[in-house]
């Protein structure tokens, strides 16, 4: 009885525990747990999904509106092979140093060892002085700006000075590089382990806990910011995520999650609403054209005619927008912008045809097996979908749920028979270059995954894509990769994954931009990220 | 007991040399994985990669396994038992850090639900043929057939969302600073609230029906039917008589069922973002983390053994008969 009451009288105390603190953002994450976590954002493991908030980059930029928003860039402007960046003067890092070019380029710098991007098309970086960071390129690349203007400054000059003099001084060239030495200094560069990460964004990470990260608003930040604070709660299962939204508990997150449950969210937190980006990826089943009977490509269009990717998309990504037959190496609703208006002619459309499908199908000796990752809910369930679609087609199919690390080498080995997967995935840069490189580019992991022999032609399409400055030959690079893909049929894209957005106003946060807000269209760059862009744009502001 | 002892250290030894091999024939080969993230991020040749996959993670598959072995022992012996390859830190530290927080949550569960579960057998047996005993029945068959992982979701929906009197998430409020002070104490009984009721639900009735086991079979014995002659209270007879004589074999279950949940629930502590054990072997599992999977597993053997050496110096202690 003693127990009882003690029981009842901790659990009535959590309640107070519970008030909600206007101003607070809460949002859900995942991170390394104590004593595993540490505040370097190089090293594995790194800053978990804090970095958003404490760290920022030049600009943010709006893929629908193409504009790039000022962070700690003031301004840009670009002279012949130079990109040349005026920085924001007030800027500080969270350790009260002030922030300066010197930063940008130690960013850089550093990143070079991570095997950053940029430097396939960068020469040099140089800080011309304390407020203006210049990018000298090597190789113009239409996304050259974005990779410049849009990555985080995670690296105060200050505290990496005993990297940066030899980094500077490692060779850049393919043929020269000092793996050996780039990789000591690699190593070195992860064994610093600070508490927590100390960055320019205007957040300060306060305290790490198993299940909680406490960040407090930077009072040293440059602009004027709202928000008193930022909690992020750990991810750990889907199932968590919902029951927190169904709290009240989140005001901002994203999770995978079937209709039906995402409706009953809905119903039952009135204060929650749902926005619907596009996720920038197309999600399907990659095909091993190793294997009998799917090295057959009359299989394999049977199975394109033979799937009703609407029901697929019902059932796995209800927000999603259902695949048209088209299997083009890029995101659908990008199709046209990057192929123009007739990009559909001279193409063979699989609109769903279950009897044409059955006239190409035949049945095979053994059950085929759909492998799905555990744990990504929408793409376990586009699995399901299929199989029972296929069995139904009299191909019968099962699914194999495969742990993570396992499942990305299972893919690259050919050990499956299909497989759900992201296809199409426009990158950071919003540039077909980085979805077609998916399918054709060297070592391209959709390519390994399906196994059809390695297409140098198309290799060299996309090295081409990726320095393109002339908008006609891009169209035409686009157009024969797409071909190349579509009548390949070694993926079946099923939908383009929409992203499901859940924002609460109030009682916390208010200010969420309308759900046809260009802006959302930052979020499949990084939600976090543009939760604090909105904080520091002025849109979300305490609950009165 | 010294040869007991000895026994002990044989399992141990051949515990951890199973796991040593078993844990390399686990599919999944994290070198390869790493190297072909590299061979793509920074644009090398697969044996260039590969190397370099080999120095990031101080882990060489070529080495024969025998050589490994050889190796892990000797670092055994000096207390070392590696570097997690994930998180690059020692896997002692892990250990440390993650150890007192699975033995709190596990030693509250097994505590709570033993205790109220053997009371609850013993009352059965005493009050046998009443209604308690289908009751007792089908409360077990019912909470031992519901998966834990869907009944932590369950009790997380309704005494967390929906009634919202616990706190849903984590070991203690991270507003508090852990230390002996009054909020961070009682913030840690708040979150383990749930936890322990997720463990424990299942448990209790699995305590009560082997309890109501043990204490039927006593409750013929002639000095039961001489406390009732001498009008003693059910209650003592219940503690001082039926319980004392009952409860015997159920301790030793208990010392062994404690270490076997030292190795910790996944699940549960996924669930509840508890950062126990479960939490780093599920990651280490995923990662193929070969020096935190093995010391997580040393860790969980020496706790079974522990558990049945010490059930076995309890029921000596308790049961006289034993020591003959």
């Amino acid at each position: 009885m003693k127990i009882a009451l003690a029981l009842l009288a901790l659990g009535l105390a959590g309640c107070a525990g519970q008030a909600t603190q206007p101003g607070i953002l809460c949002t859900a994450g995942e991170w390394d747990m104590p004593p595993a976590y540490h505040g370097n954002p190089w090293a594995p493991g790194g800053v978990g999904v804090a970095r958003s908030f404490v760290f920022e980059a030049l600009f943010d930029y709006i893929p629908e509106t193409q504009k790039l928003v000022p962070r700690l860039g003031r301004s840009y402007h670009e002279e012949g092979h130079r990109l040349i960046v005026e920085l924001e003067p007030g800027a500080v890092w969270h350790d009260g140093h002030a922030f300066s070019a010197q930063d940008v380029v130690a960013t850089f710098q550093i990143g070079f060892l991570k095997g950053m991007e940029i430097w396939s098309y960068l020469d040099r970086i140089e800080a011309q002085d304390e407020h203006t960071v210049v990018f000298h390129w090597k190789i113009d690349s239409p996304t050259n700006r974005l990779l410049a203007l849009t990555e985080p400054i995670v690296s105060p000059a200050h505290l990496n000075q005993q990297h940066l003099a030899v980094i500077q001084a490692l060779p850049r060239g393919g043929q020269t590089r000092d793996l050996e030495a780039e990789g000591a200094r690699r190593e070195l560069l992860f064994a610093e382990r600070p508490p927590l990460p100390i960055g320019t964004g205007p957040f300060r990470m306060r305290k790490v806990t198993a299940s909680d990260m406490v960040l407090d608003r930077f009072e040293g930040y440059y602009r004027t910011q709202a928000l008193k604070g930022v909690r992020i709660a750990r991810w750990g299962r889907n199932e968590v995520i919902w029951s927190y939204l169904y709290a009240g508990q989140l005001d901002a997150i994203s999770p995978a999650c079937p209709y039906d449950v995402a409706q009953e969210i809905l119903r039952r937190n009135p204060s929650l609403s749902a926005r619907k980006p596009s996720d920038m990826n197309e999600m399907g089943l990659v095909i091993n054209c190793r294997v009998k009977p799917l090295n057959e490509l009359t299989f394999r269009q049977g199975l394109a005619y033979g799937l009703d990717r609407d029901a697929i998309r019902q059932l796995a990504c209800g927000p999603g927008d259902t695949s048209q037959g088209l299997s083009l190496g890029l995101v659908p609703s990008q199709a046209e912008h990057w192929l123009g208006p007739q990009f559909s002619k001279g193409l063979t459309r699989y609109n769903y045809n279950p009897d044409k499908a059955r006239q190409l199908l035949v049945t095979p000796e053994r059950e085929l097996e759909i492998m799905a990752p555990a744990g990504f809910t929408d793409l376990a369930l586009l699995a399901e979908a299929a199989a029972s679609q296929m069995t139904k087609l009299g191909v019968p199919a099962s699914v194999r749920l495969v742990q993570g690390e396992l499942y990305a080498q299972l893919l690259m080995e050919g050990k499956f028979d299909l497989a759900a997967v992201f296809g199409a995935q426009m990158g950071p840069t919003v540039h077909p270059s980085t979805s077609e490189g998916r399918f054709f580019a060297r070592d391209a992991q959709l390519e390994k995954a399906c196994g059809l022999p390695r297409n140098s032609q198309a290799e060299q399409w996309v090295a081409d894509l990726r320095v393109s400055m002339d908008a006609d030959q891009s169209r035409e690079l686009c157009t024969r990769l797409a071909r190349l893909q579509n009548e390949s049929v070694s993926f079946i894209p099923c939908f383009e994954k929409r992203l499901l957005v859940f924002v609460q106003e109030g009682p916390r946060v208010t200010g969420w931009p309308a759900p046809d807000s260009p802006l959302w269209s930052a979020a499949p760059l990084g939600v976090e990220r543009l939760y604090c862009s909105l904080a520091v744009q002025g849109y979300l502001r305490p609950a009165p | 007991m010294k040869k007991r002892l000895l026994l002990s250290l044989l399992t141990v030894w051949v515990a951890l040399t199973f796991t040593f091999v078993l844990v390399r024939q686990m599919p999944g080969d994290v070198l390869h994985t790493l190297a072909l993230q590299l061979q793509n991020t920074h644009g090398l040749a697969y044996a260039q990669a590969r190397e370099m996959a080999k120095l990031q993670i101080c882990y060489d598959p070529d080495e024969p396994i025998f050589s490994q072995y050889c190796t892990y022992l000797s670092n055994l012996a000096h207390a070392n038992l590696g570097r997690s390859t994930t998180y690059r830190i020692p896997v002692t530290q892990i250990l440390a850090s993650a150890l007192p927080w699975t033995v709190f949550i596990t030693f509250l569960s097994a505590g709570f639900s033993f205790a109220l579960g053997v009371t609850l057998g013993f009352w059965t047996a005493w009050r046998r043929g009443t209604w308690l005993d289908p009751a007792l029945t089908f409360y077990a068959t019912l909470t031992q057939a519901i998966p834990d992982f869907l009944l932590g979701v369950m009790l997380l929906l309704v005494l967390g969302v929906q009634l919202q009197w616990l706190p849903l998430r984590g070991a203690y409020s991270a507003e508090t600073d852990p230390g002996f002070n009054l909020p961070f104490l009682v913030s840690l009984g708040q979150h383990a609230i749930l936890p322990v009721l997720a463990f424990s639900i299942p448990a209790i009735g699995s305590w009560a029906l082997s309890a109501k086991a043990t204490a039927t079979s006593v409750l013929g014995e002639d000095y039961l039917q001489v406390a009732r002659a001498k009008g003693l209270k059910p209650w003592r007879i219940l503690r001082d008589y039926l319980g004392r004589n009952a409860i015997v074999p159920l301790i030793s279950s208990l010392a062994t069922n404690l270490g076997a949940l030292l190795g910790g629930s996944m699940l549960i502590e996924t669930l509840f973002g508890f950062p126990g054990l479960g939490y780093f072997l599920a990651q280490s599992i995923g990662t193929r983390d070969y020096p935190l999977m093995q010391g997580l597993f040393l860790l969980s053997t020496l706790a079974i053994v522990a558990g049945n050496l010490s059930a076995e110096w309890l029921s000596r202690r308790i049961d006289p008969r034993s020591r003959r």
